[in-house]
Parts: structure tokens; sequence; C-alpha cells
């Protein structure tokens, strides 16, 4: 089941009452995240903790930790040419998740427990709006678990050697991977012969 | 920049690319407006970030959406622009086109493709015509694609097989899966024939060109061995080697200027930069993709042409064709075949290259009137890893499956089983409810009217679509496939257009005459697939290819006696 994305909005609206928790409450990871400069704390940590419950270490293949599928979010979310809108609707919906936890456990998400963060997802997962986010958070994850590891992601290419997926050459170097190929676009100088190119 | 060329020609892809080859070759001064950029073959990888997963090959859609016209439930038909829904409709936008990434599967159209009409009669609510051309006309163009742009294959002796002037494909056919050999005896078995595909690529090397290394990523990626007969590799490429021929990438053309005697004096257009330029020459030919040929004739409005250039009679961007039919596919799983067997269809690179043509027209059980069908193409499920695996996170009650669940479920899909496709191709009978406009509100970075492109299908497509997919799904029953399904729908495809710009002998209902060019204009020529009245049940490259090169080769007589 997929939602129209640009039409969506959550359904339930609730105020956060994320603001009102003492910063030192929720301050309780030994080891900040990198937010880019794209989210804040919060936001980052349920980002953070969405890909491991989607893509989880349990010993069955690469886990999103061990694919790296956080940082590459942080690099979607800093890519200037991807579409504006899915990166304002992957971050609304880690607000969501944050109102939601407020709504059903009455406090902020990082102050949960793992299992009642995970539970939380779960239940989010039953809902149009949170199936439709998670789904949107799991193929940034399946990306970074197939993707060339030249976007910092699927490192020595695990999840493809876990699939046994061939994944074809010649593979990206610095000057054609996305988005160095796209200085072709700027490019004006008239083509007339065969060593120009 | 404003300069004199004797042709100029916006476009550089499959309808462009021989005239561009053969006009500089024979000494003329080509100018080429190419949209897009030129990739090199150095820039293409099997990278599915880059060549699926964001807008490389095709424009960014904030930068450049189109909008879609399409009926609802009602009746009634909604516009939305593919910015808003999502649902790009562009192909290959660069030097070369979408050629560079089609998969090069390659048909003749057949005789009697070239007169539907008298063939089969009329269809209500459908606007069939002959052709003003016939398939011996076109004949020595199809061989000369053979050999210019290279077709591998085998031609193999069946019921609707097209007339050759040569014995053979001027290239063996590529190396084949072991399906392949399945197919065959599946097919045999219900007394179906099975033909080998012909591809555009090289199956052995040429100057320049090396042949195909099965890289097990061909359609939607550009060829890193120059094996696929792209219009950039084959012939655009080559037409620099005269030293006649300039190409411009970047360069997006918003009109062409007429001199107030219906003669074309300029294309104007704007650069890289954004900076508005032109081109003169003596003859201009449009080659742009059938959607954006006819939205630049529609642009070019000025006093001779109050309604766009060539369009005094109301026919440009009407009766727009694109293919019809449809996927269905079965699983190869590995519990059912031998270990050794399973292992050889897990073999990734290798083609698959199996066609049925023994439908290409049928008796119809009720009226028994004959019928246009289709064909039928056999392909492994796309190499796309990510493509794949995104499919994956639904149940089959339309759930998310995720963590352990969905990680198991992707590692079985990827080890466990191979998917067998099929492809449905039918006519897309032509009617009064697809065509190109331009939007009267949304425009492009430029600020030019985008097109917008009614997508109405005639309900006689699905039911010919519905008897293909039936006989795709017996083969792969007999084949050993399991949990089979097809669908068979309305929807477009979007790299497979034509139309637009009619070819006929009479201005009232056609753009172009049977030469291609417009009835209209002294100088303006169409060469891309826009002049289809009809499209035949085969994907249309070959024919855009083989139609370039008779126009080329009118063309050159022009040019030569300097008319």
């Amino acid at each position: 089941m997929q939602v129209g994305r640009r039409s969506f909005i959550r359904r339930i609206t609730f105020v956060a009452l994320g603001s009102q928790i003492p910063w030192v409450i929720s301050c309780h990871r030994e080891i900040s995240l990198n937010t880019g400069g794209v989210l804040t704390e919060k936001q980052a940590e349920i980002a953070d903790f969405t890909f491991d419950f989607l893509l989880p270490e349990d010993g069955f293949g690469p886990s999103a930790r061990s694919i790296r599928a956080y940082p590459y979010f942080i690099w979607v979310l800093q890519d200037p040419l991807y579409d504006p809108e899915q990166k304002e609707y992957y971050k609304k919906g880690l607000d969501w998740i944050e109102e939601y936890s407020n709504e059903e456990e009455g406090q902020p998400f990082h102050t949960l427990t793992k299992n009642k963060k995970k539970g939380l997802l779960q239940k989010a997962a039953k809902t149009g709006w949170g199936e439709s986010w998670l789904s949107s958070f799991l193929t940034i994850g399946i990306e970074a678990l197939l993707g060339d590891p030249i976007y910092q992601c699927n490192p020595e290419g695990q999840g493809w050697e876990w699939l046994q997926h061939n994944p074809g050459h010649p593979r990206p170097n610095k000057d054609n991977r996305y988005p160095a190929i796209l200085q072709r676009k700027a490019e004006r100088t008239p083509i007339t012969k065969l060593d120009q190119l | 920049m404003s300069k004199k060329y004797d042709v100029c020609i916006v476009g550089s892809g499959a309808g462009a690319g021989p005239v561009i080859y053969e006009l500089s070759k024979a000494g003329f001064k080509v100018a080429v407006l190419e949209k897009g950029p030129w990739y090199r073959t150095k820039d293409l990888t099997k990278d599915e970030i880059t060549a699926v997963r964001r807008s490389v090959y095709t424009p960014n859609l904030e930068d450049e959406p189109q909008v879609l016209e399409e009926q609802t439930e009602d009746g009634n038909w909604e516009a939305e622009s593919t910015f808003s829904s999502g649902n790009d409709f562009w192909n290959g936008s660069c030097v070369g086109g979408s050629s560079n990434f089609m998969s090069g599967y390659f048909f003749r159209m057949k005789p009697n493709d070239f007169q539907l009409h008298s063939k089969y009669g009329e269809i209500d609510g459908a606007n069939i015509v002959d052709w003003p051309i016939s398939y011996e006309d076109m004949e020595p163009w199809y061989t000369k694609v053979e050999e210019v742009v290279g077709i591998s294959g085998n031609a193999k002796a069946h019921r609707f097989k097209e007339p050759r002037s040569t014995e053979n494909f001027p290239y063996p056919p590529l190396v084949e899966n072991i399906i392949s050999e399945h197919l065959d005896k599946a097919s045999e078995r219900l007394g179906y024939e099975m033909i080998p595909t012909p591809r555009a690529i090289l199956s052995q090397p040429r100057e320049r060109r090396n042949a195909c290394y099965y890289s097990n990523y061909c359609g939607s990626y550009g060829c890193s061995s120059d094996a696929k007969g792209s219009a950039r590799v084959a012939l655009v490429r080559e037409a620099l080697l005269s030293g006649n021929c300039t190409v411009i990438p970047n360069a997006k053309v918003f009109h062409l200027e007429t001199d107030g005697n219906k003669k074309i004096v300029k294309a104007n257009y704007y650069d890289a930069a954004g900076t508005r330029q032109s081109i003169e020459a003596g003859t201009f030919i449009v080659a742009a993709q059938a959607v954006e040929t006819s939205r630049l004739l529609l642009m070019s409005k000025n006093k001779e042409f109050p309604n766009g250039l060539a369009n005094n009679q109301g026919q440009v961007g009407k009766n727009l064709l694109f293919s019809a039919g449809g996927v269905g596919g079965g699983y190869l799983y590995a519990r059912d075949f031998d270990k050794k067997t399973f292992e050889e269809f897990m073999r990734p690179g290798v083609f698959v290259n199996r066609s049925i043509h023994h439908f290409y027209e049928y008796e119809d059980e009720k009226s028994g009137k004959r019928i246009k069908g289709g064909a039928i193409d056999f392909l492994f499920e796309h190499a796309n890893s990510m493509t794949r695996a995104i499919k994956q996170k639904w149940d089959n009650r339309d759930h998310l499956l995720y963590g352990t669940t969905y990680k198991k479920h992707l590692s079985s899909y990827f080890k466990d089983l191979r998917k067998i496709k099929f492809e449905v191709f039918a006519d897309w009978t032509p009617t009064d409810q697809c065509y190109i406009q331009l939007d009267p509100k949304v425009k492009d970075k430029w600020g030019d009217p985008v097109a917008r492109i009614r997508t109405g299908y005639h309900p006689h497509d699905i039911e010919v679509g519905r008897y293909l997919a039936k006989k795709g799904e017996a083969v792969l029953k007999q084949l050993g496939a399991k949990d089979i399904a097809w669908s068979v729908s309305g929807d477009p495809p979007s790299n497979l257009q034509a139309g637009g710009c009619r070819f006929g002998t009479d201005p009232k209902n056609s753009v172009l005459d049977p030469n291609c060019k417009a009835h209209e204009v002294k100088n303006l020529y169409v060469t891309d697939g826009s002049f289809m009245p009809t499209g035949g049940s085969v994907t249309y490259t070959w024919t855009i290819y083989a139609n370039a090169f008779r126009v080329a080769a009118h063309l050159l007589e022009v040019l030569k006696r300097g008319n």
C-alpha cells in the first residue's frame, strides 16, 4: 500500500510534548550521531533507531549499521538535487514518530526503552501513515544495502555478497559517480572531433 | 552564436542519427542541437544509483515537468504535472537519446503493418489509415540499419517472417542462457513458433566498437563496450569523423523562426548557461522524440502559423501512439529443477532472446474476423538489485515487510528463484483521445509551456493484449514456471512513443508528406517516430532508424540539387 507522497499528511494531529522534557533526560546516548546539519538530535536518533528496526542486527545478513544506512541517509538529505518534497517527507515522518510516542506512550521517543521503541514502530507500521513512511525509509536502507561502496554505504559490497548478486562492471569512479556526472549538463563547448570525447 | 549551416537538426536520437550520419558524410555542414549532454562511453557505468535511482539521464522533474491527462473511472480527464505525481515520463535526454538506454530488441514491421486499414478494416472510434509507403519501400533501409547500426540474430523462418533482401543478419546471435532452449521446447509442445530475438547489439567487434561483454545490465544502462547500437555510438560519433558535424550539447530549442514565406531561417535555443542563442541553416530537421517534437512545433507560433509551425490544419500533436500490451511473469524455483539446470538458469549476463510472432494475426473466435495481433518477447527480470529488493517490501496482502522477516524473504528471492517474464506488444490504436498540446499553465525552467499529453487508449488494444498475454502465460506454464501472473492495461509506456505528426498524401489529415517533409513548410522535415500513423506490434526503434535513413537519402538528392 502506497499513499501519494505529495498529498499525504498525517491524519492524527497531536501537540508534541517533546520540548517539555528536560534535555538531561533525553541525552542518554554515549556517542552522538552526526546530524549533518540537516536533522535535529531527536530526529537523528529516531532515524538511526528506525533503520536498525527495519534492517536489524540479527545474525542474518548485513544490518543497517553494517551497511551504514544512517550516514547514507544523511548524504541523501544533504543532496541539493534530491526531490525536496521527498526529503521533507522523510523528516516529517521523524517528527510524526515523536508525536506518536507522546500520544501512545506519554513520553518522547528518546526516553523509551529499546523494546518500547520497537513496539511503537511496529504499531506505526499498522497505520497508513506509518507504513507508508517506514516503507520510504526501507527504500533508503535498500539503497544503502545494494548501492556502490563509492557512496560510503554497503562496505566491501557486503550486501551484494550476501545476496550473491553480480553488480556488473565497470563500477563508478570519482568522475562518473552521481552527482559528479551531472557536470556534463553544464558543458557548452560544441563537439566537432572525436578527440573531444 | 549565429552561423549558417546547410542543415540544422534538433535532437540526436534514433530519428536524427541516420540523417546526421549521412548528410555529414556527404559533405554537408550539419549542426545538431541536443537538449541533453554528451555522455561519453567512459561516463557510463553499471551504477544503479546513477542509472536508475536518480534523474541523471533524464531532466529533473522540477525543472522540466510534463503534464499527463488520464481518464478517471467516471470518464472525465484529469491532468497532473509529473513533478507533482512523481510519474516521470522522460526517457534518455542526451546525445543519442533513449537509444542509449534501450534493450535493443529489434524487429521490422511486417508488410500488413503498412496497410492496417486495408487489411483489417475500420475499428469504431479509431483513426486507422494505411501508410503512404509500403514494406517494399522500407526494406532496403531496414537492411541498411542491420549493417550500419549493427544487428545480431538468426533470421529463422516463420509464418509471419518479413521478406528480406539478405539471407541473414550481419552479426551472429549473442550468447544465450540455457532457458532459451527450454522456451523453444515449451513452445514446440504448444504448437507455437518461437523465434530468436534480433538485438541491436554487436556480438563481434568492429571499428571503434567492442563486442558485447554480457555485463548483465543492458536496458536502462548506457553501454560500456559500445556494442549497443545507440545513435550516439553508431551514427553521431561516426559523423564527427567527416569534419562536417557540430554537436551542441545542452541546447534547448524553444522556437523555429520563419521568414514570412513559409521557410524556417533560424532555430532559437538556450545554451547550458541559459543564454539565448540561434542557428541559421538552409534546412531544418526536428527529431526530438514524438512528444517533444510536437511540442516544439506547437511552440513555434507566428503570424504565418498562429497555431504552431506546420499546424494550420490542426494536425500537429494528434494521433499520438505508444505501444499497447502488458507484461507477465512467473518464477523458476530452485526446488522445481535439478541443481545443475537451476544453476544454469541463474547464470547472469547471457540473454534469453526469444519471441513469438505466431499470433501477429489471428482469428477472433466469436466473429471469425481476422484480427491484427502482436508479438510476445521473453526475458529475465532485470538484474537491477535495488529495484528488485524494493518490490519485495510488500507481502501478498500489500503489507510492509521489515526486519528479519524482510531480510529472509529478500535472501530467498535473490538466491532460490529467478523470474522469467514476457512482454506483449500490440498496436496502439490511434484515436482522438491520445494527443499532445501545450499546457496552459505549467512551464519549464526556461518559462516555456510544457507538453500536456492525453493518454487515452482504445479498448480494442486491451482485448488483443489479453489474447496475447494468455499465450505467454501458456508458454511459462509449459516451461515449469510457477505463480504466473500478467497484466494488460492502457497505461502508455513512455519509452515507446510515436505519432503526432503523421505522414500522408493529404495535407488536411497529415502533417508530413511521404518524404517526411512538412506539407506547410518549405524546409522542415521530421524524422523521429512522429511520422508513424500506426505503429505495428513491435518496438519502434528499428523502423525509426530505417525511415530516417530513407529520408536522409531523399534529403541528399534535394540538397545536391540545391533545392
